[in-house]
């Protein structure tokens, strides 16, 4: 096989994978987890969401035993607080229950958290967390790759064209070179009557 | 018997999958164009030129005429049915250069009005050898027209030659 067709082959085959690539930036992030957070104070599970473009996390939870815990949805300064003593000041969204559903907009492009720990007088017990969650917008990770995949494919592709035509040129010339005619050729001109 | 009196090697048409490749084998009777090569680069780039493209090889000094002719794949242009031939320099938006284009309106077999457009583009190597003698692929081109109009004046029957333009 051709080196010029070999390249071709990845090149479509890159470009196929870049497609879908692409497309699945636009595809949800779906999340199911049954986490447990062990008994004692200052424990927490945290799930992180980052370089989403008009991103939008909800989901819910719901305590698989008994209790209550605390469900968080926080910016990065947000969370700095949070991890020091589990009370930030704010939230993007902040619920407490034995279940309940949470949702946010994620209003820019850097690292937000989900974050879950045991609800107020439960610090003692060991609880077991059904979370679900879903992120919506523009997958940015997957939308660069998937870019850069494009990209490297198309350039193959035209690498290819452009060996391909040097094949040709070294192919046509000292092999072949009576095999077919280039230029308007005459057969007969004694034919003609004017 | 029918008389095989030039060949112009290459002619670019416009083709619904993209750019199809033919010969023009000219009788004293008729124009053969022949299908030496579907392009189907236009739908894949590059890949597609890479992968698909097949370039058929006609022995035009050896082949048998009634054999091109009864390939479907080919089209036939009788002299008799000529209403007017037109090879002009031009802009084409089909290619974004500036072209030779050889017009042809015609009436076929089933007594049909036809046309076709075709575009007088050498070949690859044909430009190459012409650069090897010093001739830019401008310059190439042109020649390669003005032979193109040499050869019909060449096969054609004078009232056919009398409907033909030449604005070279």
């Amino acid at each position: 096989m051709k080196k010029s067709k070999i390249v071709a082959i990845i090149a479509y085959v890159l470009i196929v994978i870049g497609i879908f690539v692409t497309a699945g930036s636009l595809f949800p992030l779906e999340e199911s987890e049954t986490v447990t957070i062990p008994a004692g104070e200052g424990y927490y599970w945290t799930w992180e969401v980052s370089f989403w473009l008009n991103g939008h996390l909800s989901g819910d939870f719901e305590v698989i035993g008994t209790g209550s815990v605390q469900v968080f949805v926080l910016t990065s300064d947000q969370y700095d607080e949070y991890a020091w003593d589990l009370v930030p000041s704010d939230s993007l969204d902040e619920v407490e229950g034995a279940s309940g559903t949470f949702s946010a907009d994620l209003p820019d492009t850097s690292s937000f958290y989900l974050a879950v720990n045991h609800g107020a007088g439960y610090d003692s017990v060991e609880q077991e967390v059904q979370m679900t969650f879903k992120v919506t917008g523009l997958d940015l990770t997957y939308l660069i790759i998937g870019v850069v995949i494009l990209v490297v494919g198309a350039v193959l592709a035209v690498l290819s064209g452009r060996m391909k035509a040097k094949e040709k040129a070294s192919e046509v010339a000292p092999l072949q070179p009576q095999s077919q005619p280039t230029d308007v050729t005459m057969f007969d001109t004694r034919q003609k009557t004017q | 018997m029918e008389k095989k009196v030039a060949l112009i090697p290459r002619v670019i048409m416009k083709g619904a999958m993209g750019p199809k490749e033919y010969g023009i084998l000219l009788t004293d009777q008729r124009a053969i164009f022949v299908l030496e090569n579907v392009n189907r680069a236009a739908l894949l780039g590059a890949i597609g030129d890479a992968l698909l493209s097949d370039k058929k090889t006609v022995d035009y000094q050896n082949e048998n005429i009634d054999g091109l002719v009864a390939d479907e794949k080919n089209v036939v242009v009788s002299y008799a049915g000529i209403q007017k031939l037109h090879m002009k320099k031009g802009f084409s938006s089909y290619t974004m250069s500036s072209m030779y284009t050889l017009l042809i309106d015609y009436v076929d077999s089933n007594s049909k009005p036809r046309s076709i457009k075709a575009f007088l583009q050498p070949s690859q190597e044909q430009v190459q050898k012409k650069k090897a003698e010093g001739i830019g692929a401008k310059a190439a081109t042109e020649e390669y027209a003005r032979n193109a109009k040499k050869a019909f004046e060449q096969a054609l029957p004078p009232v056919a030659l009398s409907k033909g333009e030449w604005d070279l």
